[in-house]
């Protein structure tokens, strides 16, 4: 049997396809906003994810605010060591180096003259800081106290924070870290512990952006896919067009078929403008690129286009079926791991994330790109090509193209 | 597929909604080469029946043939759909192409099509080949339609009120398309409820009214069989005068029409006693005619409705 008689036989025809994926190309490629919107949006995507986690050349600081209201006092008593410029010199303080180091930026707290507690905290609302130190009156007096006493009060330094900062609770581990280091420095208790850091030697030298990119290659192949995918079903179907085409010669899978190539060519050029945008902005390697990735967009596409050919056959109010996708897209987004680390969600969610397909074909694309083990690559494959070669077959068999009541 | 001179046949077709009955029970044959009229209000069952015929749309039960190919047969339906064209009620294409390129992407649906600039040339579309769809006016656009509805060269053509909504030039242009399309040998299945565009373009008629086939014929058929005798029409300008030939037919049972003229029946000979009746009185009328019956007229005897009203109604509902 010849490929053109088995194309024949099936009832496939190239030039109705062709059509199709022409008229539709060519319609939308007149359509500026959605064109825009389509081409942004991964653009958008790579920029605000790439700063967002550090994946930019600056480094970035945590801005700490102090007072010292400690004075040194030396009077008749000699102390033989002055802890409060100790502190600040070790949490960096006139000294780039140890400020690189603990990501933190002293700045003294101009114009606050402390009274008590909400005066500090009327002085931080004011002035929209997260948090700060004083270094109260008597603290140094207080260290060297503790030092011959083993019963004196604790020496304390006050930390104020607004809990609507992330950032808080890590600045406070850093201000602790450094205290307990002066601590054991100053009691002269040696330091035999320590960790050894060993990176996978796969992922030797990636940065976040390596890892960002294949993730948000495929969030935005996803989004844009069942969006598109739905806003020409529910477009055709509103204009009636559907119902003329179903009085011609072409078939509801044929028609699937050229909508569904269409989406893969789109989903190939988020994929090529998501990657430059990456190189550009962030450099992103283009040694990751492996020519694996480009069957995993093909059948990825066709799965999110075949879950919206479902969707639509359900719903065919074009704002419900819009609404409905993007319920499923968005909580996708956060629940698949392709952009926030599953390990940091709690045991039930990380389970509820293997519902979506985004889960598996992200997993995909991330071992592809950042080489991973057989098992981690053709794993997640085998199971987005079965699920973009299922996913279509039942959105083309349950599409439906013949006129019920409400039309 | 059988060999027959009709192009379609149906038998008691059904099409039911739940506890509507959208289509009752109809039966007709409509011959090869004519123009079929379809006439009948809004929500009369006619867009439901061309879409079952077209395989848009299912029927509940009943038989139905079109060019000899049977509808339920999925073979026979889509070997059909090579050798029709429709135009549906609602026409819709790509907004963003045009014209040239809609009936491009139509044309690529089927294995063969006529050259693309006769069909523009055809209905009258060569100085809007690189015009959007979205920028037509809604006639343009029902051309564009019909040229689409014929890119395949097809045996016989569906028309779903192709000139709904169209200002009355635009109107008759369309209907000399279609005059053309019949002398090219294609039969046309058109529905509407102007009874003037099937009273100037159908070879047969069938009149539909909530769901049932009402009456089948030619026009003069009709007309002849339910349409009733002419109507004598006294046009004047002012109610004064109106009222005295009010009282002057009075035993003629004369009535008002929308336009305020007097309307009495007309028999043998009645025309010259009214002009009789009149003069003698120095009645000053503006001018006396006769009218034959039309299909309005028909349909308001065989449902008790006027056509305008009946679509007016379902407009509303």
């Amino acid at each position: 049997m010849t490929e053109v008689s088995f194309f024949r036989r099936i009832g496939l025809s190239f030039r109705r396809m062709w059509g199709i994926i022409t008229g539709t190309a060519l319609d939308w490629l007149r359509s500026p906003p959605a064109v825009f919107f389509t081409f942004i949006y991964p653009i958008i995507m790579i920029l605000l994810f790439g700063y967002i986690f550090g994946a930019g050349t600056d480094q970035s600081y945590y801005s700490l605010y102090y007072l010292n209201e400690d004075v040194y006092q030396v009077g008749d008593q000699i102390y033989p060591y002055n802890p409060t410029d100790d502190l600040l010199a070790n949490l960096g303080l006139n000294n780039d180096t140890i400020s690189d180091e603990l990501n933190l930026k002293l700045y003294l707290a101009e114009g606050l003259t402390y009274t008590d507690d909400a005066n500090v905290t009327d002085w931080m609302k004011a002035n929209e800081i997260p948090y700060m130190i004083i270094i109260p009156s008597g603290w140094s007096a207080s260290v060297n106290e503790s030092k011959v006493n083993t019963t004196a009060p604790k020496a304390s330094i006050k930390y104020y924070y607004d809990p609507s900062y992330q950032s808080a609770l890590e600045v406070q581990s850093t201000i602790e870290f450094v205290l307990q280091e002066m601590q054991l420095e100053e009691f002269g208790i040696p330091t035999f512990m320590q960790v050894n850091i060993v990176v996978l030697p796969s992922q030797e030298g990636l940065n976040y952006i390596d890892f960002y990119v294949p993730g948000i290659i495929m969030v935005t192949v996803s989004t844009s896919g069942m969006m598109g995918m739905v806003s020409i079903v529910s477009d055709d179907r509103k204009s009636g067009r559907i119902y003329k085409l179903a009085s011609t010669p072409i078939k509801k899978w044929e028609w699937a078929l050229a909508q569904e190539a269409w989406q893969v060519v789109i989903s190939l050029v988020i994929a090529l403008l998501t990657i430059l945008t990456g190189w550009l902005a962030f450099d992103f390697k283009m040694d990751h690129l492996h020519p694996m990735i480009i069957p995993i967009l093909i059948f990825g596409s066709m799965t999110f286009a075949g879950l919206a050919l479902i969707i639509a056959r359900f719903i065919k109010r074009p704002e419900a079926a819009m609404a409905a996708t993007f319920s499923f897209v968005f909580p996708q987004m956060f629940l698949s791991g392709a952009i926030m680390p599953l390990d940091i969600m709690p045991d039930f969610m990380q389970t509820l994330a293997q519902i979506f397909p985004l889960y598996y074909i992200s997993q995909a694309m991330n071992a592809i790109m950042l080489e991973s083990t057989f098992n981690q690559v053709w794993v997640p494959f085998g199971v987005t090509v079965a699920m973009g070669t299922v996913f279509f077959l039942i959105g083309s068999m349950i599409t439906i193209w013949k006129k019920g009541k409400e039309d | 597929m059988t060999e027959t001179e009709y192009a379609i046949e149906i038998e008691n077709l059904i099409k039911e909604y739940d506890e509507v009955i959208a289509v009752n029970d109809i039966s007709f044959t409509i011959e090869k080469g004519k123009i079929f009229a379809f006439l009948g209000p809004n929500g009369a069952g006619k867009t439901t029946t061309v879409e079952i015929l077209e395989g848009v749309r299912k029927k509940t039960s009943g038989t139905a043939r079109v060019l000899g190919r049977d509808i339920d047969n999925r073979r026979e339906l889509e070997s059909l759909k090579h050798i029709i064209g429709t135009l549906p009620q609602d026409f819709s294409t790509h907004d963003n192409l045009t014209v040239k390129e809609n009936l491009r992407f139509w044309s690529r649906m089927y294995a063969k099509s006529l050259p693309l600039d006769d069909l523009i040339a055809l209905v009258k579309l060569e100085d809007k080949t690189k015009t959007q769809f979205k920028k037509l006016s809604g006639g343009l656009k029902r051309r564009l339609g019909i040229a689409i509805a014929l890119v395949n060269d097809p045996e016989m053509v569906f028309l779903d009120e192709p000139t709904t909504g169209l200002d009355p030039r635009a109107r008759r242009d369309t209907w000399k398309i279609i005059k053309d399309l019949k002398k090219q040998g294609k039969t046309i299945f058109l529905t509407t409820h102007y009874m003037e565009e099937a009273q100037v373009l159908a070879d047969s008629v069938a009149i539909i009214h909530k769901g049932k086939i009402m009456a089948v014929g030619t026009p003069t058929e009709l007309i002849d069989r339910h349409g009733g005798i002419n109507k004598i029409i006294v046009r004047c300008n002012d109610q004064e005068t109106r009222d005295q030939i009010h009282g002057i037919l009075f035993e003629m049972g004369p009535m008002e029409n929308e336009d305020g003229d007097i309307v009495v029946s007309a028999k043998s000979k009645s025309i010259s006693k009214v002009v009789d009746l009149l003069d003698n009185k120095q009645v000053p009328y503006t001018d006396i005619i006769t009218q034959r019956p039309t299909l309005e007229d028909v349909f308001l005897s065989l449902t008790g409705e006027t056509l305008i009203t009946s679509s007016e109604e379902d407009e509303t509902n």
